[in-house]
């Protein structure tokens, strides 16, 4: 089973320091206007989210982990709630790397493989290097490919 | 290229000419009344210019808008300002539905929707056609399916068989018999009134209310008054009732709201289901419907993705039960799918579940139950709902304000174990030679089938409670749209073994049966149900209580229960028992 590139835990725990920011910055907003919530409580509300973020990024990171299996995509992911998705080639309809702005910066890409499910609509393979991505992305559509003329949906 | 009914375009010109010089008339009065850049005589001119251009605009449009159906495509062309050219591949079609209100009836006319499983709303409306038109539309795009397939099989046959027994058979086939499946007789369409609930029904009364107010009051009053309550009711004279009777007026009120809406909601009911009627065509399913406004439509068997049996408490208490087929076709939500994908709005479940296994030629056997300790988890969470209001009200009670009776949510506790045990029992699933089928639902009891060869991803989910008791959920996530609602194929808090080998399977025998499809294996039994049905004329679709007919030809029988040590559910073609 593959992992994710350790990088990706430095974005997310980027993303929950912005939310921890975000949060802080409304609860200053209400203390100053609405009832005053006291400097305290803002600081302990901003260390809370902040930590939470943080050991749910790294809790996230060691259960991660994909494998391009024989006839499915495997992935195993998720720290509240544990998921485990088989994405059988012959569903993949096509893929994408996508890379944003603070991906850009960190140097990493994510692959998504779209399905016609519903839940399992998008599939999204977070946290690979650039060239891991896109060979990725090939050998997904090339097994796609491969499965659509042996299966004929 | 084809246009448009006339007609039709005549109310939609009438309908711009109206709204565009309504639009010049109340920019003129505005123009020269309160912003006074022009005199008054300007709402003479701008109102019939608006007029003139609405009409224009609409001829355009009517013009502008033409459809095409050739070569395997559907072509719309459509606008004015910006146009729109849309092809639609003929095999991409889900479902085309045919709707008439009562002045299109009048005047032969139709609204034609097609829909395909890519984008939210329609792909393709024509409105209006005639009626025959749509009809065709609806043959041809059938029968170019049909062709399709016809030429593929077609040129396998020549290798075995002689020139013309191999065209004869293909004319044969370009005819599709028309049989009847399915018809709702008065009493079940009184039935179903009855026990549907449509919740546009409660929402309507009580926005009707304030119009209708001094009747409701009257009514209320009334029957308060002959139940020995106050003499009069109204809204000021509230304060000055007892105890006894605000409640008194309370339980009258609120049994009327609910009797007003059960009425509303079987009217609609009935306007909506009359006559309905289901029919096998060629390779597809059609249904006609609707008092008022008609509905019909047709249903590719080929893009069925699941097949849904749902039973409300009231349909379970008296064995009926209704039957859906699901498309990848409409958007989530959208009132079109659930009326549109029905193939019997209500009947006798043994009629219901005997189409259910001839559309999946299956045999749907009792359900796998969940594991003991898993119930443990169902009434510990529907619990968690009373225990923390009532800590949430302890807690203000003693820090904020005093509350009396905090502890009262408490009672509910029995009342919640109740339904968590409920629920638990009503959950359960099967794995069938070429089905996957999953239930569950308390108020409305749903199975879902899902052929293997229809699965899209398989998903298991455990969350920080399952991991514990080392149970998961497996879904088996389809192309159909109702999933999105909640409306998933899942086995709920299985132990762990059973959630690995689900998984594999669901895996296994979506490759091996897509394989088995391509080369040709049944995928429905519906000839020999519809034979049954042609059989005894006087009933529609098997006869509840002569299940004889049916299992002489050896589809509907439902084995036994299964003994609980048979853990390898592979149930399907076991031996058939007593009906």
């Amino acid at each position: 089973m593959e992992t994710l590139n350790p990088r990706v835990q430095a974005l997310w725990i980027g993303r929950a320091v912005v939310v921890a920011a975000v949060l802080t910055a409304i609860a200053v907003a209400v203390d100053r206007f609405a009832l005053a919530v006291g400097t305290p409580v803002i600081a302990a509300l901003l260390l809370v989210v902040a930590v939470v973020g943080t050991v749910h990024a790294v809790l996230l990171f060691r259960r991660w982990q994909f494998e391009v299996q024989d006839d499915a995509l495997y992935l195993v992911r998720g720290v509240v709630t544990q998921v485990d998705t088989s994405v059988p080639y012959v569903r993949v309809q096509h893929t994408d790397t996508q890379r944003g702005p603070i991906e850009r910066l960190i140097g990493l890409s994510s692959v998504v493989v779209y399905t016609a499910g519903t839940r399992g609509a998008d599939i999204r393979i977070p946290g690979l290097r650039p060239e891991r991505a896109t060979e990725l992305r090939e050998q997904l559509r090339d097994l796609a490919a491969e499965s659509e003329r042996s299966d004929a949906v | 290229m084809n246009r448009l009914h006339p007609i039709s375009a005549v109310g939609r010109v009438l309908n711009r000419t109206l709204s565009i010089g309504a639009v010049g008339f109340f920019a003129g009065m505005m123009l020269s009344g309160p912003l006074d850049l022009l005199p008054i005589g300007a709402v003479f001119v701008l109102a019939p210019v608006g007029a003139v251009l609405g009409a224009a605009y609409g001829v355009a449009r009517y013009y502008r808008f033409t459809y095409e159906l050739s070569a395997g495509d559907l072509s719309v062309n459509s606008g004015v300002f910006d146009r729109q050219e849309r092809s639609i591949p003929l095999s991409r079609i889900q479902n085309v539905d045919i709707e008439r209100g009562p002045i299109q009836r009048v005047l032969g006319l139709a609204v034609v929707k097609f829909e395909t499983a890519g984008g939210s709303a329609t792909e393709a409306e024509l409105n209006a056609i005639s009626y025959e038109e749509a009809r065709e539309l609806q043959s041809s795009v059938a029968s170019y399916r049909r062709g399709d397939t016809d030429t593929e099989t077609g040129t396998t046959d020549t290798e075995d068989e002689t020139g013309t027994a191999a065209t004869d058979r293909r004319t044969e086939r370009s005819r599709p018999t028309e049989r009847r499946l399915y018809e709702l007789s008065t009493v079940d369409l009184l039935t179903l009134a009855l026990v549907s609930f449509r919740p546009a029904a409660p929402a309507l009364v009580l926005f009707g209310v304030p119009f209708a107010q001094e009747y409701a009051v009257r009514l209320l009053s009334e029957s308060v008054a002959a139940l020995g309550g106050p003499a009069r009711v109204s809204v000021e004279l509230l304060p000055t009732y007892s105890t006894g009777e605000l409640l008194l007026t309370g339980i009258v009120a609120a049994a009327q709201f609910v009797l007003a809406a059960w009425i509303l909601s079987a009217a609609f009911t009935i306007t909506e289901y009359y006559g309905f009627r289901l029919d096998y065509v060629g390779d597809d399913l059609r249904y006609r419907r609707g008092l008022i406004q008609e509905y019909s439509g047709s249903i590719p068997l080929e893009k069925i993705q699941t097949v849904t049996v749902r039973e409300n408490v009231l349909m379970r208490r008296f064995g009926y039960a209704a039957l859906a087929v699901e498309t990848a076709g409409y958007a989530p939500g959208s009132g079109s799918q659930d009326a549109s994908n029905t193939a019997i709005p209500l009947d006798d479940r043994e009629t219901v579940l005997a189409l259910a296994e001839a559309l999946t030629d299956a045999e749907i056997p009792e359900m796998e139950g969940l594991p003991a300790r898993s119930r443990r988890r169902y009434a510990v969470r529907y619990s968690l709902v009373p225990l923390v209001i009532t800590a949430i009200l302890a807690g203000v009670d003693a820090l904020v304000v005093s509350i009396p009776y905090w502890y009262t949510p408490l009672a509910l506790l029995p009342l919640t174990v109740l339904a968590g045990h409920l629920t638990w029992k009503h959950r359960g699933f099967a794995l069938l030679d070429h089905l996957f089928a999953a239930r569950s639902g308390v108020l409305v009891q749903t199975t879902r089938l899902v052929p293997y060869y229809r699965v899209q991803t398989v998903i298991d989910s455990r969350t920080v409670f399952q991991r514990r008791l080392s149970l998961a959920s497996v879904t088996a996530d389809t192309a159909s749209t109702a999933s999105l609602l909640g409306g998933d194929a899942t086995a709920y808090d299985v132990d762990d073994e059973t959630a690995h080998r689900l998984h594999q399977t669901l895996r296994d025998k979506l490759m091996s049966d897509l394989r088995a499809r391509s080369k040709g294996f049944r995928e429905h039994a519906l000839d020999e149900f519809a034979t049954d049905a042609s059989e005894d004329p006087e009933t529609a679709g098997p006869p509840a209580g002569e299940t004889d007919a049916a299992s002489s030809e050896g589809d509907a029988t439902t084995p036994e229960a299964s003994q609980a040590g048979d853990d390898d559910a592979n149930r399907g073609s076991g031996s058939p028992t007593e009906q």
